[in-house]
């Protein structure tokens, strides 16, 4: 009998509240139209999305030289021969399980660059990552990564109060996003940014007024008020970006596509993030390569061109810029066990708006090895810098830190 | 309400408070009378927030009493302390066992929300931001624990002992790179961050500095996670550190370091802004009464924490609302106020999205604090961690329901657990247009279901992120 | 649904529960023809999809199970907690109302058992009672229905409505509708369940479930309502063809499932629930047991290729009787051709959990240093699996685990003996390699390597060492539970968690008797002593106290004494056994017995 009582009376409890929230403040209304305003016409607002392959993707076996006799040598068991390779030059063709991304190539929004790697490469997967993550020597490292230093450079460009950056995953925040100067959270799941509403009001719908400089001295409550009041305002156009469907076809419901999605809902909410991270593990294919490796390249095709997709349906595609990366690539010759082990040079990929040339410098030789791997040609702290300068319009030097001019040589990677 | 009345205004420029004047023990006067506002200032700044039982010993006793809680010296803290450390110690070894530092933090999470002694678990989370060494490069439960059991050691005590302790921890010379410091390549990442980081603060030293002092720590090693003297691995020649020509080994650099004029303004000036104000710094004028205390006393810290803590400035109407809560403050605050348990385990879990998760800081300069608190998603956080918690079934105020826990204090109606929350949980009162909607609000249906909704409304409220 | 499920439930809880003597409830009055019981079945409609009978109040209140359940000291203890004990004074105040006790009131009012039934058509759930004295019922119903409009009337709530239908007159209280048919209580939460019903009473030529295809065939069960014996109180027949296409988006109804661990677990069971027309479950009360059946027929054509590594060959696939080994916590035996299943993974699984699975291949051959894992590996063996767990005992306080773990092994057969125990014993030198290498990164203790023959057992076994540098404040860390080992008898390889154990399993009988083998049916049997489990508890109550701190944020004490009620409880419990078999019909069954042997 009490039971049902309480049920109605905390029914009716609800629909006011509802009907209440409904009518925030005069003042918060004025802030959100501000903030709602600001989010639409951003001053720079280029994002980069950088996705890492941990484990060492195997470049060679990515996109692949079919027609080089060397590399059908050094790959008895584990080539893709012209028959099964998505072809996209005469020269150059992807792995079979790479359909999107070869769509990508081929409308011009996908860009691979060649022979990437640094001087006296590390095969140690910790080390190399660091490497590739610092742009640092272990002597010479200082505990933060090249996109911390970016977002530290261009702090004082930013006024909004949604996070620099956003690490999207349960593990540790990667170091090229850690800097003394800034903090870059880690999200593992949407629902860090939507405001539960479990039937109360939300927080600044109590405020009609700013607070005055009388009240508050020393502007701290101006700053939080405001803060909330942009915090609300995100996750209000974040819930009608989740609320938005996708017409054709959604993320693959992997690993990654889950991640992938959570990033584009939040580029489609009108967040003033910038710098977004994403990491994919599981390309250490020591043995039984073959299906393993098309697993995983498939998994990274769909969901990157699932990404690529929802960017173009909104709008969003020549803002949006997707980077890949592995920390090495894999030794020419396969082993014993139908696997590959730790290498060096491999190829980056860029996507999403329209890039300056489809393939940036040359397939490295297959006949000019160093210990049995591929000999870089492009050191990846240039691509960094030229990814700065050129998309995101920072100093490359300042977030290489490696104490050399960077980009040491021009790369053309962007139209503009 | 309450209000301190002021002997400042609170929109006095801080370069217009008199040295002499701020760190005087506040007393009481009619104008300035020891009040609801004050006993709640005290415990959120000293402490991590008070039971209604608490507040109203501590309102009936005065400062001395309140400072005498917040360091488990109070007559009923004797009686808790002992069940308090078995409690501890079974978590402890549960979490140790299973290595994970994530449970660690539960361990400690439990401390601060249950210990007697919170100031020393405030302390203890101070300098855990100082000498901060996070979990996830040290990836050792049984080295983070050691290093927080160090940091508890020492935490209100002297700070030579305390500095040369920690350069000797495992947790922090792996977290620094450490581990091996060989003659021939001496290692400057901890040698720098004793001075910037640790004691001195940032142009208060050369690159010559860092070399030198890099040579006097070579030599000490963490070998099988234990610290260890190499002679062969230490550069035994003379070193010149300043202006000091004949230090030889790491005990002596690290005194010559210490007793440099800028440590004891750095430490005092990073206990201010944790105690009282996070902007903007105080001036060296207003720090160097601390200061020469600090020094006059061997380098007490309790000695300059209950100056602080008891002071004129800290207890004056100008402090009030001039500090952010920290994520862990936000969270242990409203749970000591309404006497809350909950699954610590998944309490450590909530506060990772509000931007604190302790074992677990941000780089080795620890959390910025202040202004750098906030942002989108952090705020977000916040307003979800109150619904989270009271979501979670296991979630008890004083082993109750927090309907029942609210009738027992007393509170009875809708309006007087508004005023309850106004007068415990906020540092500056709700303005009447906030009191009334608020009021008009939850005053309807069941309590169960209003309590709760008032309550989340009010830990929702810009306010409630101030102290 | 749920709450009229659980109102029976808590009133036939009280009433069964509330007096331990027997009152005035022996004249069961005289029995009803079996026709009429039976045209139950024809009055539900034909879209009902479960249908439970459940037996008269006499066979489960009389029975030992509750004489000797009433008398455990955690049912004393529960019977007088705050929260019954609120309850129970509910219950007094509705049996001073109705001038009877509760109990009396059950027994009379399922002198003939208890029809449930679900009608997803109407989303109705119907409860039908037949009692053995027509005019007691109308008397009782007049007293309760007066009593809820006396209270709606002094609680402000809407009045109690009622209405006629076909002669028959129905009261809506709350959400519930009642309705007395003669000898027969009608409750309902839906009057379209309730009028169908009415019309298939008064017109039994209406399509009813009583000539639907899935009920008839499992219509043969019976209740036994013979105390003191096996009493079977509660059957439940299930229209599993109407369920699966209702739920066609279940993850249990799709052809390749969606996890791993489902299909290991389950696989051959999900082959009959897409297949088969109908289920049905028993519960039965044993002087000293309860067992519950799960059962439904079975066709070979159901088990897919894909799934011969579950059910084998023809569905032939059998368990071997599992280990006996003096003090075992758990002993399993099962029929899992592992090798067959991950090389069919292409069939069973779709795309992305043969995408993890073509990963976790590539890790795992890398581990068994290139050896294939599915051929090589997995397909060393043959389909019989057995493991068993054990408590360990440790030499001393100063060498045992700060958490203490059972030790685990498992047997099976191997394809090639002569050929495979070298390879094994090359693969597990380097297994005890990979981990050592593994642990000083990561500063874990070292194992040892060492190896005996017992008679013409050999036995390879990797042991922990203590690390005489460092400090065990806590204990020894948690891997000093295990010495990984690896042993052979006859055609038999032995994977243990410890050296101990592998001995002792190599030195028992591992043919088991012959006969045992032969009439086996089962393909996966477990055996639980649920003594020695609480044993195995009761050795780590400290880190189950710390656990509970941590998870409910309790003081040690509180958290004390909710262990020691969950350790109380399994005391009452002696041995539990888990068959599952298919045979004509396939059957997952469980047995608990409630007093220890």
């Amino acid at each position: 009998m009490k039971r049902r009582t309480f049920a109605l009376g905390s029914a009716s409890v609800a629909a006011g509240i509802a009907l209440d929230s409904a009518l925030p403040g005069r003042w918060m209304q004025s802030v959100a139209r501000e903030l709602n305003a600001s989010a639409a016409h951003p001053t720079n607002d280029r994002i980069l999305v950088v996705l890492q392959l941990s484990g060492g993707n195997d470049g060679l076996n990515t996109v692949i030289p079919y027609r080089d006799e060397l590399y059908l040598k050094a790959r008895p068991n584990l080539k893709i021969d012209a028959a099964s390779v998505l072809s996209v030059t005469p020269e150059m063709g992807f792995h079979p399980s790479m359909k999107d991304m070869a769509d990508s190539f081929e409308s011009g929004r996908l860009s691979v660059v060649q022979g990437v790697g640094y001087a006296s490469p590390n095969r140690s997967h910790f080390e190399s990552m660091d490497i590739w993550h610092s742009c640092q020597t272990k002597q010479e490292r200082h505990g933060n990564g090249w996109l911390g230093r970016y977002l530290a450079a261009s702090a004082n460009e930013r006024d909004s109060t949604d996070a620099p950056g956003l690490h999207i995953g349960g593990e540790a925040l990667p170091l090229a996003l850690v800097d003394r100067q800034v903090q870059v959270p880690s999200i593992a799941s949407i629902e860090q940014m939507r405001l539960k509403k479990p039937g109360v009001s939300e927080p600044t719908s109590l405020m009609n007024e700013g607070p005055d400089p009388v009240s508050d001295p020393s502007g701290l409550l101006g700053f939080v008020s405001t803060s909330t009041a942009s915090a609300l305002a995100a996750s209000e156009r974040l819930e009608k970006a989740m609320a938005t469907p996708d017409q054709s076809g959604d993320f693959p419901s992997t690993g990654l596509g889950e991640r992938l999605k959570i990033i584009s809902r939040l580029i489609l909410s009108g967040l003033g993030t910038r710098i977004y991270y994403v990491t994919f593990d599981g390309f250490d294919t020591h043995a039984n390569q073959p299906d393993a490796h098309a697993g995983l390249l498939r998994q990274w095709s769909e969901a990157s061109g699932a990404f690529c997709k929802s960017m173009q349906r909104a709008g969003q595609q020549d803002r949006v810029l997707l980077m890949t990366f592995s920390e090495f690539g894999r030794r020419v010759s396969e082993n014993a066990s139908q696997g590959t082990d730790h290498g060096a040079a491999a190829p980056m990929f860029f996507a999403g708006p329209e890039l300056a040339t489809p393939i940036v410098g040359e397939q490295p030789s297959l006949s000019d090895l160093e210990d049995g791997d591929l000999r870089f040609h492009t050191d990846f702290r240039d691509v960094y810098a030229t990814v700065v300068q050129d998309w995101l319009g920072g100093s490359g030097t300042a977030a290489v830190d490696d104490g050399v001019e960077r980009p040491s040589r021009p790369l053309k990677i962007f139209r503009s | 309400m309450y209000s301190l009345s002021q002997s400042i205004a609170p929109s006095t420029p801080i370069s217009a408070i008199v040295p002499t004047w701020a760190w005087q023990p506040w007393s009481p006067s009619d104008e300035e009378p020891w009040n609801e506002a004050r006993v709640q200032l005290m415990f959120r700044r000293g402490g991590f927030g008070a039971s209604p039982q608490q507040r109203r010993e501590a309102l009936r006793g005065g400062p001395k009493v309140t400072l005498a809680i917040l360091k488990g010296e109070d007559r009923s803290a004797a009686g808790r302390r002992e069940t308090f450390e078995l409690d501890s110690e079974a978590i402890g070894t549960s979490v140790r066992t299973g290595s994970s530092s994530e449970g660690l933090a539960a361990w400690w999470l439990h401390r601060m929300l249950q210990s007697p002694s919170p100031l020393l678990e405030k302390m203890t989370l101070f300098w855990h931001g100082h000498f901060a060494t996070g979990a996830e490069k040290v990836m050792d439960a049984e080295l983070m624990y050691q290093q927080n059991q160090l940091l508890r050691r020492h935490a209100l005590g002297d700070f030579r002992p305390m500095v040369q302790a920690i350069s000797r921890d495992p947790a922090m010379l792996i977290y620094l790179d450490s581990v091996s410091n060989r003659k021939a390549h001496p290692n400057e990442n901890y040698a720098r961050e004793l001075m910037e980081l640790f004691c001195l603060g940032e142009g208060n030293y050369s690159e010559q500095d860092v070399q030198q002092l890099a040579r006097c720590f070579t030599g000490w090693e963490i070998r099988r996670k234990m610290f260890r003297f190499n002679p062969y691995q230490h550069d035994s020649g003379l070193k010149t550190i300043f202006d000091q020509a004949d230090i030889e080994s790491g005990e002596d650099a690290i005194d010559c370091v210490l007793a440099r004029s800028a440590m004891p303004r750095f430490v005092c000036t990073k206990l201010v802004r944790y105690f009282v104000c996070d902007e903007p710094n105080a001036p060296d004028s207003l720090i160097a009464p601390l200061a020469d205390q600090f020094v006059r006393s061997g380098y007490s810290i309790g000695e300059i924490v209950d100056t602080i803590l008891q002071s004129r400035w800290m207890l004056s109407q100008w402090s009030v609302g001039r500090k952010i809560r920290s994520p862990v403050e936000f969270a242990m605050e409203w749970m000591r106020s309404l006497e809350a348990t909950t699954n610590l385990e998944h309490l450590a879990r909530m506060l990772r999205p509000l931007g604190q998760a302790v074992f677990y800081p941000p780089n080795v300069k620890g959390w910025d604090g202040g202004r750098a608190w906030i942002n989108s998603s952090t705020l977000i956080g916040r307003s979800n961690f109150v619904v989270d918690l009271l979501g979670d079934p296991n979630t008890r105020f004083d082993g109750k329901s927090l309907e029942q826990w609210c009738s027992d204090q007393g509170i009875q109606d809708h309006k007087s657990w508004i005023d309850w929350l106004n007068e415990s949980l906020l540092a500056i009162p709700l303005s009447d247009s906030e009191y009334q909607p608020l009021f008009d609000r939850d005053n309807e249906g069941a309590a169960s279901a209003s309590r709760a909704n008032a309550l989340i409304t009010v830990s929702r409220i810009p306010k409630f992120l101030l102290s | 649904m749920r709450c009229y499920c659980s109102i029976v439930l808590v009133f036939a809880m009280a009433g069964w529960l509330s007096s331990t003597c027997v009152l005035d409830a022996q004249d069961a009055g005289s029995p009803v023809e079996k026709s009429m019981q039976e045209s139950v079945e024809n009055w539900l409609p034909a879209t009902s999809v479960i249908y439970a009978k459940l037996a008269p109040a006499d066979a489960w209140l009389d029975h030992p199970f509750r004489t000797w359940l009433v008398e455990t000291e955690p049912f004393k203890k529960v019977w007088r907690s705050p929260e019954v004990l609120k309850a129970r004074s509910g219950i007094t105040v509705a049996e001073f109302a109705l001038g009877t006790k509760i109990e009396v009131l059950l027994r009379k009012l399922t002198a003939h058992g208890v029809h449930l039934a679900f009608d997803p058509k109407t989303q109705g759930v119907v409860l039908l009672a037949q009692a053995n004295d027509e005019e007691w019922l109308a008397r009782m119903a007049k007293k309760v229905i007066d009593f809820a409009r006396k209270d709606a009337e002094a609680n402000g709530r809407s009045p109690i409505e009622s209405a006629e239908y076909l002669g028959v007159e129905g009261y809506k209280v709350e959400d519930g509708i009642f309705a007395v048919m003669g000898p027969w209580l009608m409750v309902t939460n839906k009057s379209e369940l309730a009028k169908a019903i009415i019309d298939r009473k008064l017109d039994p030529a209406l399509p009813s479930m009583g000539n639907a295809s899935w009920h008839t065939k499992s219509n043969d069960w019976k209740l036994d309502t013979e105390v003191g014996d096996v009493a079977r109180v509660l059957a439940i027949d299930i229209d599993l063809a109407s369920i699966r296409s209702a739920m066609s988006d279940n993850d249990l109804f799709q052809k390749q499932a969606k996890d791993f661990g489902l299909e290991l677990f389950l696989g051959g069971i999900l082959s009959l629930l897409q297949n088969a027309p109908n289920a049905s479950m028993t519960l039965d009360m044993e002087p000293a047991a309860l067992s519950a059946e799960l059962s439904c027929p079975t066709q070979i054509e159901w088990f897919t290729e894909a799934r011969e590594y579950y059910v084998g060959p023809q569905a032939t696939g059998r368990a071997l009787p599992p280990l006996q080994i003096e003090g075992s916590i758990a002993a399993l035996s099962t029929y899992r051709n592992l090798s067959e299943m991950w090389l069919r993974s292409g069939d069973l699984f779709g795309q992305e959990v043969n995408d993890q699975l073509a990963q976790a291949d590539s890790t795992l051959t890398t581990l068994f240093s290139g050896k294939d894992f599915g051929s090589d590996i997995l397909g060393a063996i043959e389909p019989e699996l057995r493991l068993i767990a054990i408590p360990q005992s440790f030499e001393s306080d100063a060498l045992s685990p700060s958490l203490k773990l059972p030790s685990f092994a498992m047997v099976a057969k191997l394809r090639k003996p002569e050929a495979m125990q070298r390879e094994f014993k090359r693969i597990f030198q380097s297994f005890i390699g990979f981990l050592n290498v593994v642990g000083a990164m990561e500063g874990q203790p070292q194992l040892d390597l060492a190896s005996e023959t017992n008679g013409s057992l050999p036995i390879y076994w990797g042991s922990y060492i203590v690390d005489a540098d460092r400090k065990y404040e806590n204990g020894l860390p948690i891997q000093f539970n295990f010495s990984p080992a690896l042993a052979f008898s006859g055609d038999f390889v032995i994977l243990s968690s410890t050296a101990d154990l592998a001995r002792r399993v190599a030195e028992s009988n591992l043919n088991g008797p012959s006969e045992a083998v032969e009439d086996g049916v089962s393909n996966t049997l477990v055996e639980l002593n649920v003594q020695a489990l609480k044993g195995a508890l009761e050795s780590n109550e400290n880190a189950m106290i710390a656990q509970n701190m941590l998870e409910k944020g309790r003081t040690r004490s509180d958290a004390a004494r909710e262990i020691e009620t969950l350790l109380s409880i399994l005391e009452l419990m002696g041995r539990a056994r888990l068959d599952l078999s298919f045979a004509e019909r396939a059957a997952l069954q469980l047995r608990v017995e409630y007093v220890q042997p």
